[in-house]
């Protein structure tokens, strides 16, 4: 239609009818995923179709009446990579199915077609499992499954998922080959695996060593006492030192070296400082 | 949170691994990790450029941040922190 030609309601919508009445006779290919309607396209407009069916998966369906389309029969993986072969590809890392339905991270980041800042749905994921580097198609809305990549090493999915399995943390991980993505799904799930109830473990030790690492220096060990207290042992450029702290904020209770009582002026992060200055004077 | 939400472990496990710069605060009996980036400054600003920034950020006057001194760590961090009187 060129740019002259005035939009004619009527036409477009008696084009619609007769498409769809032509569909209607018609066994067309379609994704049926549960409790969700079929969605087709008809004389370029995307239509959704009601349909009654147990089955999930790729089918080949017949619309009965308006709005409605009844299941056939499966499709041939034939028809189906044909079908898919129309959208461009993508490879994913799969994460885990969460409510039923597989995650997924970009196995890329550096894919200039698509930026893909959050995780996303797979539809209709065949035979894979946590880690696996898979190739899916994206229609525009949504991606579709299509097969494991046969190029990527298996060894690494696998273990990956062996660390899981042992709880490992993702610092400690040790996957030769695993790639940014990968380790990062292995982080949402080791995150998934601890829960709160460990994190909530680990928070005291990741609060005390990140307010450490900040001034550069490295957590050795700390404990806990009565009263919200802790005594943390850490190493700044080479030294030992032992302080006193609240838990609940890390403000320092006995530094270990007088401070003319000042001790409370400072939090663990801001006694780093103190250290370096107390030795490079010569106390 | 539930650990059962994709989008949130996506959240979670990123965050994790940002490499932002920060400015420890440790003045007036209180703590605050500030991002270079949200007061923009960096580590080579003067002493002076980074209180100003500090009083504007924790909307305090410069005047309350006398007497504190700034660490600047290999790492790239800063530490804001009262001065340490020894003895």
């Amino acid at each position: 239609m060129s740019r002259d030609e005035k939009l004619d309601p009527l036409a477009i919508i008696s084009k619609l009818a007769a498409a769809e009445q032509e569909l209607k006779c018609k066994v067309f290919l379609a994704p049926v995923l549960k409790n969700a309607r079929v969605r087709v396209r008809i004389a370029g407009i995307v239509c959704e179709l009601a349909i009654q069916t147990d089955f999930a998966g790729w089918g080949l369906l017949r619309a009965i009446n308006h709005g409605q389309a009844e299941f056939v029969e499966p499709a041939s993986p034939t028809l189906v990579g044909k079908y898919l072969s129309l959208f461009p590809r993508v490879q994913m890392v799969l994460v885990q199915q969460f409510g039923g339905q597989w995650w997924a991270v970009a196995a890329s980041t550096s894919d200039t077609r698509l930026s893909l800042s959050a995780p996303v749905p797979v539809h209709l994921v065949g035979v894979a499992h946590s880690f696996d580097t898979v190739n899916t198609r994206f229609d525009g809305s949504a991606f579709w499954f299509e097969d494991v990549d046969r190029r990527r090493d298996p060894a690494v999915a696998g273990c990956l998922r062996k660390a899981l399995a042992e709880v490992t943390k993702p610092e400690e991980l040790r996957c030769p080959g695993a790639v940014p993505q990968e380790k990062l799904a292995y982080k949402m799930l080791w995150l998934a695996k601890v829960g709160d109830v460990q994190a909530a473990v680990d928070s005291d030790q990741a609060r005390i060593s990140t307010a450490l690492q900040h001034a550069g220096a490295q957590l050795e060990s700390f404990w806990h006492h009565d009263g919200g207290e802790s005594t943390v042992r850490f190493t700044v450029d080479g030294n030992t030192h032992s302080v006193t702290i609240r838990t609940n904020d890390l403000s320092v209770m006995s530094a270990g070296i007088c401070l003319s009582g000042r001790d409370g002026d400072f939090d663990l992060t801001s006694l780093v400082s103190v250290f370096r200055e107390y030795g490079a004077d010569g106390y | 949170m539930t650990n059962n939400d994709a989008r949130q472990l996506y959240d979670r496990a990123t965050n994790t691994e940002q490499n932002q710069l920060v400015l420890h605060v440790r003045a007036m009996g209180r703590s605050r990790d500030i991002s270079l980036d949200a007061l923009d400054i960096n580590p080579s600003s003067t002493d002076e450029v980074i209180r100003q920034a500090v009083a504007r950020f924790m909307d305090v006057s410069e005047a309350e941040l006398r007497g504190t001194i700034i660490e600047r760590h290999e790492n790239g961090n800063l530490t804001l922190r009262p001065e340490a009187v020894f003895g």
